[in-house]
């Protein structure tokens, strides 16, 4: 990357900040004047500096889609089609209790994609196994033997699994480095759940090799395979709108790019020398092993003079999602946790400034919902503790001074927030509907209908995400562990009563919050009520969110034209699937010998 | 049943230093090296 692609980078974020700073200060003008109108307290203080953090939060968000938006085709540092690859790439793919069927038949639909293209033999894989689960273990083994017969995967396929899963995935990766990383120019890391077209893969490698200083090229992937009401829109949002945030985060972050720990290529010898990651000192949940490890080595690697760079221009780059608003969230708490603990490291030497700010955005992210939160709780009693009007201020005045009525302020501050929030989604959609993009979405109707939903559907799960956010600050913060449990991805089915259980304090907490209101301060009742009506009705909306929802709506590219890798691993499921493994049943698993 | 083993081929992965001790004190000593601060003080 040269010097005019870093100064392009600086005005975007100049631009950005820019952006998301003037509307902030806008914002913070506003319920300043609002809350001023009955006199201006301590708690109004408060209250004006948590808004201004949070509208910050939101306008950055939409500043990030604002510069995605201004986006021309890139060029990249891609060499002819006619020079032939002369490196060798390690596809590595930890593996944590998971379903390996599932799992190893996306790694036979990737070699088979390579093989098609002739480049098999640049590309070996690397089953990183830290399953705990000796039943589920026997069964890799197991699997992992059909996939070789069925692949001729003799000296290309490996399969290992550690004794003891420390440093959980970055460990797990650390230690293919040190045992083996010597042996392959990059390694592309993957999760259980990911795929890749053979042609992404082999691009990858391409930029890699032409470009000596790139460290670690990070692609953008799209969910797949969703099906219930809640996967699908998170499917369609991956598809349409997250490319162009992610073009606004690839412009603005240049040459210090996000790592967002799978589907990723890296340098081996640059991100072994630069990514050993130590463990913090203290307990966790702020010390022990770095749990969000994917920014720290981004950081790392650009602190070293590498780039670190993400690619939205490259396709075929594909993941599975949680299906369910619940195991979203037990997902969340994990990542909470661990964007959290990077406080620790923003004064870390030597890391670029973007870098430092980059994990105070991954903190924010999660900060921001108790923020809103306690803006909630405060505008809940600030009408209680404000003043009583004085219509005579002033001595022997003779007519009354009624206070500046300044609810428009309010309202407009109220329709800004709301606007950050959907603008660029609407600004998404009209650039689709204006170049054509919306084709491959099932045209301009199908898809406005699908965004129209969408936004219907974040503003009735954002209310119950705040709380679940909130929870999980709150945990970290008083030093409860929420470990590093695995994603049940698959799982689909989510009982009334599962969901019920997991949200009823919402019920309590958005039902307290309207009694409270009702009786000490009915004037923002109506205010409260976008907020608190999801809150009560959470239970309804996390298992209807669960249930299998069809393909009227939501309608993905990759479901109106599936991917030759998605048609490759569906039909090497469908044949694996009920059959045994024949190297299963000729030998109990106690008899396999591994090797490490 | 045997699996081919990983290939040997190690790779050096040093600790990096995260935490630094004194950070805040360092910073402070920094600013107050900074010309502007040195020239006012020796005017």
């Amino acid at each position: 990357m040269n010097g005019r692609a870093v100064s392009r980078a600086r005005l975007y974020r100049t631009i950005g900040l820019a952006l998301s700073l003037g509307i902030a200060s806008v914002a913070a003008s506003l319920f300043l004047q609002f809350a001023a109108s009955d006199g201006l307290q301590a708690i109004d203080a408060l209250r004006v500096l948590l808004i201004t953090i949070s509208t910050w939060w939101l306008a950055w968000g939409a500043s990030q889609s604002v510069v995605g938006l201004c986006y021309r085709a890139e060029r990249h540092d891609t060499p002819s089609p006619d020079i032939a690859l002369s490196s060798r790439t390690a596809i590595l793919v930890p593996v944590y209790n998971e379903d390996p069927v599932e799992t190893f038949s996306r790694v036979a639909a990737m070699d088979t994609s390579l093989e098609r293209l002739g480049v098999g033999r640049f590309f070996d894989f690397a089953i990183l196994s830290d399953t705990r689960d000796p039943e589920i273990a026997a069964l890799e083994e197991a699997w992992f033997a059909r996939l070789m017969a069925e692949r001729g995967g003799q000296g290309r396929f490996y399969y290992r699994r550690r004794t003891a899963n420390t440093g959980k995935k970055a460990g797990n990766i650390e230690d293919f480095l040190i045992h083996s990383g010597g042996a392959y120019a990059f390694a592309l890391i993957l999760d259980a759940d990911s795929l890749m077209e053979g042609e992404t893969i082999l691009e990858m490698a391409r930029r890699m090799e032409a470009e000596p200083r790139l460290g670690l090229l990070q692609t953008l992937p799209r969910i797949v395979n969703a099906s219930s009401l809640f996967g699908r829109v998170m499917q369609f949002s991956s598809g349409f709108f997250s490319k162009v945030f992610a073009r606004g985060i690839a412009l603005m972050a240049g040459r210090e790019g996000p790592f967002w720990g799978h589907n990723a290529m890296v340098r081996t010898r640059a991100f072994a020398s630069s990514c050993g990651l130590p463990e913090l000192s203290g307990r966790p949940p702020f010390g022990g092993h770095i749990l969000s490890h994917d920014y720290v080595e981004a950081a790392l690697l650009a602190a070293n003079g590498w780039v670190v760079r993400l690619d939205t221009d490259l396709a075929g780059s594909y993941e599975e999602g949680p299906e369910t608003i619940i195991e979203f969230a037990k997902r969340d708490r994990r990542w909470c946790q661990g964007n959290l603990q990077h406080g620790r490291l923003l004064a870390a030497p030597g890391l670029k400034l973007w870098n430092r700010f980059t994990f105070v955005q991954g903190m924010l992210a999660y900060l921001a919902s108790p923020m809103w939160a306690a803006f909630l709780a405060l505008s809940l009693v600030a009408p209680y503790l404000a003043p009583p009007p004085d219509y005579f201020p002033e001595p022997y005045q003779l007519f009354p001074v009624f206070p500046d009525d300044q609810t428009s302020k309010a309202i407009a501050l109220f329709v800004g927030i709301f606007g950050l929030l959907i603008l660029p989604k609407l600004l998404i959609l009209g650039r689709g509907i204006l170049s054509g993009d919306v084709a491959a979405y099932g045209g301009a109707g199908a898809v406005s209908r699908s965004v129209g939903v969408e936004i219907l559907i974040s503003s009735l799960v954002a209310p119950i995400m705040l709380l679940f956010q909130t929870r999980s600050v709150l945990q970290v913060l008083t030093g409860i562990d929420g470990g590093w449990p695995a994603t049940q991805r698959g799982a689909q089915s989510l009982s009334f009563w599962d969901a019920w259980v997991g949200t009823r304090w919402m019920v309590a907490i958005g039902g307290g919050g309207l009694l409270v209101s009702s009786y000490y301060t009915p004037e923002i009742l109506f205010w409260l009520l976008p907020v608190a009506a999801p809150m009560i009705l959470a239970p309804f909306i996390v298992w209807l969110s669960a249930r299998p929802l069809g393909r009227g709506l939501f309608l993905s590219a990759e479901e109106l034209g599936p991917p030759a890798i998605l048609q490759e691993r569906e039909r090497i499921l469908l044949s694996w699937r009920g059959e045994t493994p024949f190297a299963f049943a000729a030998a109990p698993a106690s008899e396999m010998r591994r090797h490490a | 049943m045997t699996f081919d083993p990983l290939p040997h081929a190690p790779l050096a992965m040093p600790k990096q230093v995260l935490e630094r001790k004194g950070w805040l004190r360092d910073a402070i000593a920094r600013l107050v090296r900074m010309p502007l601060f040195v020239q006012r003080r020796e005017g």
